[in-house]
């Protein structure tokens, strides 16, 4: 199954309820059933840094809360998608969170890329195209909303690169530690998604009857 | 501006003459997320002080970098 003319989404799978995964250009996304949670998914999940402005609560994560943690997500309205290279589909390096509210048609997304040698390298702009793709084509969503806690200038940075709209701080909404932090709200619709889809399309057409490589 | 374009080229990685005037988040080479921790952070070591979530939100441009650090 393809999304058609996705730049994003290379290849899907996915069967309401049960099963969904993504494919990008270098990255697998995939929701696993908790018997599927190995030892290897918790290789960065409790490192302090990775967590420090994830805003995800419950303390020290072992396989069988991090089973429950998949088990949450029921693949129709709320998504769980572990991050793996192409490559080695076994070690996922981040994992990526869709919460659908049908009746609004809008959806809340998270990310976190916790193995550390992938920081810098383009991955959650790849790999969130990836989902937003998802939600805003196959759910049909018109709204995709994320948040950054203040001190997360990672964070920042990779909304700003990838041009959401800014939409608010949320004074002093998280807890990181004893200290009170900022939290702000980007928000992406789908008009402005597909119009960068159409962009795309156009931009490939042209290079098409040019003879050229896009 | 200079002190600008030293701090941010020190955080992409790049000589401060190769830093146009216009650069920007996503047209510069180098200004990835790890880069622009370490500008924030070489900020907030110039002023200091921690960046306002305003003055974080502001941080963009070249441009922005000075009118934060000049404010």
């Amino acid at each position: 199954m393809r999304i058609k003319n996705s730049p994003h989404i290379l290849a899907l799978r996915f069967t309401p309820k049960e099963f969904c995964q993504l494919a990008s250009e270098r990255f697998v996304l995939v929701t696993k059933k908790p018997e599927e949670i190995t030892e290897a998914y918790l290789a960065w999940f409790n490192d302090a840094e990775v967590r420090q402005h994830l805003g995800l609560a419950g303390g020290i994560y072992d396989l069988p809360k991090l089973r429950g943690f998949a088990q949450s997500h029921n693949n129709e309205t709320s998504f769980l998608f572990w991050i793996a290279t192409q490559d080695d589909r076994e070690q996922p390096i981040g994992f990526s969170q869709l919460f659908f509210t049908r009746s609004h048609m809008l959806a809340q997304t998270s990310i976190c890329i916790g193995d550390k040698a992938w920081w810098g390298k383009g991955v959650i702009g790849e790999a969130r195209s990836a989902v937003l793709d998802f939600a805003f084509r196959k759910l049909a969503v018109e709204k995709v909303f994320g948040h950054c806690q203040k001190p997360n200038a990672a964070a920042l940075f990779n909304y700003r690169a990838e041009q959401w709209e800014f939409e608010c701080v949320l004074k002093r909404h998280h807890k990181v530690g004893e200290q009170r932090v900022d939290l702000i709200q980007f928000a992406m619709f789908r008009d402005e998604w597909m119009r960068r889809i159409d962009a795309w399309v156009e931009a490939q057409e042209e290079a098409a009857s040019d003879g050229e490589t896009v | 501006m200079q002190d600008a374009r030293d701090m941010l080229a020190e955080a992409v990685g790049a000589e401060p003459a190769s830093i146009p005037k216009t650069a920007a988040i996503g047209d510069l080479a180098g200004w990835d997320s790890l880069a622009h921790m370490r500008l924030i952070a070489a900020m907030e070591a110039r002023l200091a002080r921690p960046l306002t979530t305003e003055e974080m939100l502001e941080v963009t441009s070249l441009e922005t970098i000075h009118k934060v650090l000049s404010a």
